[in-house]
């Protein structure tokens, strides 16, 4: 596939428009604070990002004077692969988890994040689904009991 | 000397508040995201009734302990729970995979315990002296000094020179997001309020640690209901002693953390991977390294904890705390209505004693909590990965989230996660990022205040700064080159 060879290509070409994008912030920077110098604020990320410009620009280089593809390693995304699933559902999950516990309260919002996570990651014959519910719930009593009284931390939710 | 461990034997309880606040040390430094300084926060109210010589005991045996804690999350997890426990994942965590987790918790709580030992004497003997010297170290010193600590972890890291460097900008420009350190103005926002906070520490090293390695488990081929055996040899604590190259790693490490400890503002990170990077060099099995090698264990953990006394002492003869525990401890002597600041040892010289005696008893008690506990940590790590790495995510999570009470926060720690595992893929190894991100605020602090001083050209006439960047240029140069690390690391070397 184009995409596979031509991965070395695209990363350095993102890596040149994060360069562009943080000088183009930190030059606004450096042109309101002109008069104090390179030991205004802008200075420093005015040159880190033309650093960041310069040796993205001998990536592309670098990547277009190559003749293979760089390999991808064994934990490789496919998107036909049922694993993607298990890889999106982590930081949807994650992402979901931390905002919805405020709603519907930490324990509650733990005790499925875990259990689908677990599932997720293979727990699916009959047992499998047994010690995944009940880990979940002890270890989220657990952590709730650890961090509320003990520690006296905030939990998502549970404040 | 005699008077002070008197005092401090006294009570006969004390040593149960000891073993209480080791335990409780080594708890959160496994948690991710919690720290030591929180820890020490929470029992300073308990221990506010005892006596000033039990208190600073027992919460330096937190401090102490709390370092043991981290190692074990960055052996079994790959999750540094400390950024001072960082490099022990290069080693530690292959050794797990190998199911020599016990051995590798031995070997770390020992070599933690000598190098506490080791740099306890340095402290009392050449302590107050180095100061002196250290004294002198302006802002151009320390940029030399942070320096070293951003190229050894470069020339440690797999991966070509040019995207190690990519990724060590990249996170030098993430710390500079927020409000400038000495105008005040905020930076690189793009208007966001939210950024305003700037991209903290701990979130990203979480994601970059906690989320990818869930990542990678998660787009990996491993059938995650079945977990590696662990051997866990007997007297696996004393096994590190056996061999005298070890004993070499243990003394010169203890010497390099101590003396980058008493040094303010470098911290643990940059003194472990220093240790690692000379080792990795000059060991006999440099070939090992990365792929599981005890001295990878050995090398860091000595040095990141012999730093801790040295910061102490710093922080004790300059007044300014060095690090967050060092503020918790000054708010001990505040409580006993002790002057913090640089006449505290001059009319109390007692103190450092009292510190000395801390250290020694924190080690020793750490350690063997840590040996008494080795069988049942092999044994958490023993549940298949199905069952135990959503439970390691949701402590990443909801230490996260406790840094601030922010969900931001653990958006930032999911955003590193996937910016690591794509970093990964295309060869942009992840310890230039963090290590930019931790050593970028301090480069550009020196960098910039030696350039509001003095002119750019007053760095030629400051003899400690220009040797101890000639020095980096030959070691960088040796590391990155001659010694043909590149080879090494593509053979399958260290990892990232």
């Amino acid at each position: 596939m184009w995409w596979r060879r031509s991965s070395g290509l695209i990363t350095s070409c993102l890596c040149i428009l994060l360069g562009i994008v943080f000088f183009v912030e930190s030059w606004g920077l450096w042109r309101r604070y002109l008069h104090i110098g390179v030991v205004g604020p802008g200075g420093w990320p005015v040159f880190l990002s033309i650093l960041m410009i310069v040796i993205a620009t001998r990536l592309i280089v670098l990547e277009s004077l190559k003749r293979k593809a760089i390999p991808i390693p064994s934990y490789r995304i496919n998107i036909h692969d049922i694993r993607i699933i298990r890889w999106l559902l982590v930081p949807c999950l994650s992402v979901a988890y931390t905002f919805i516990a405020r709603d519907i309260g930490f324990v509650i919002a733990t005790i499925v994040y875990l259990a689908v996570l677990m599932m997720a990651f293979g727990a699916t014959k009959k047992m499998s689904l047994v010690i995944a519910a009940v880990s979940s719930t002890i270890v989220t009593l657990i952590l709730y009991f650890a961090f509320t009284t003990v520690v006296r931390i905030p939990l998502p939710g549970a404040w | 000397m005699t008077e002070t461990f008197v005092t401090v034997f006294g009570s006969p309880e004390l040593f149960l508040w000891i073993i209480v606040g080791v335990f409780w040390g080594m708890f959160i430094g496994f948690l991710p995201g919690i720290g030591s300084s929180l820890a020490m926060a929470v029992a300073l109210p308990v221990l506010a009734g005892f006596a000033l010589e039990q208190t600073i005991v027992v919460l330096i045996s937190i401090y102490t302990s709390a370092v043991f804690g981290a190692s074990i999350s960055a052996i079994l997890l790959n999750i540094p729970g400390m950024g001072g426990n960082l490099v022990t994942t290069f080693d530690g965590y292959p050794m797990t995979q190998q199911g020599k987790a016990g051995e590798a918790l031995g070997a770390a709580a020992m070599s933690s315990f000598i190098g506490t030992v080791l740099a306890c004497g340095l402290l009392l003997v050449v302590g107050p002296s180095y100061v002196k010297f250290v004294l002198r170290f302006g802002p151009h010193e320390l940029f030399v000094v942070a320096l070293w600590g951003l190229c050894i972890s470069i020339a440690c890291a797999p991966g070509s020179l040019i995207k190690k460097s990519f990724a060590a900008c990249l996170g030098f420009i993430l710390a500079c997001i927020g409000i400038d350190i000495l105008y005040g103005v905020p930076r690189l926002t793009f208007g966001s309020d939210r950024l305003l906070i700037g991209v903290t520490m701990i979130p990203a090293l979480i994601g970059i640690f906690g989320v990818y390695a869930v990542l990678k488990l998660a787009a990996g081929e491993k059938d995650l209901m079945t977990a590696v055996k662990q051997k866990t040899p007997k007297l696996t604590i004393l096994r590190v002693l056996r061999r005298g190259w070890t004993w070499v790693i243990m003394m010169i490490s203890t010497v390099l953390g101590f003396v980058i400890g008493v040094i303010p503002g470098t911290g643990a990170i940059v003194a472990s991977f220093i240790s690692y990077g000379i080792f990795r060099k000059v060991s006999p099995k440099r070939e090992e390294y990365g792929k599981g090698c005890v001295e990878g264990v050995v090398a860091p953990e000595t040095a990141n904890n012999a730093v801790r006394p040295g910061a102490t002492l710093t922080t004790l003869i300059l007044g300014i705390p060095g690090a967050v525990e060092m503020v918790v401890i000054l708010a001990a002597f505040n409580i006993y209505g002790l002057p913090c600041g640089p006449t505290l040892l001059l009319y109390h010289p007692e103190i450092l004693e009292i510190i000395f005696i801390s250290f020694m008893l924190a080690g020793f008690f750490a350690l063997v909590a840590t040996w008494t506990t080795i069988w049942g940590w092999t044994k958490v790590i023993e549940t298949p990965a199905a069952y135990l790495w959503p439970i390691i995510l949701l402590l990443c999570i909801v230490g996260t989230y406790s840094i601030h009470n922010n969900p931001t926060d653990v958006l930032v720690a999911i955003g590193f996660g996937l910016l690591a595992f794509f970093g990964e893929r295309n060869g942009f190894s992840r310890i230039p990022l963090v290590m930019g991100m931790a050593l970028g605020p301090i480069i550009e602090a020196q960098l910039r205040s030696a350039l509001l001083l003095e002119p750019p050209q007053a760095f030629f006439a400051k003899p400690i700064a220009v040797t101890l960047f000639i020095l980096l240029i030959v070691m960088f140069y040796v590391f990155e080159r001659v010694l043909t690390t590149r080879k090494i690391v593509e053979k399958g070397g260290v990892r990232g």
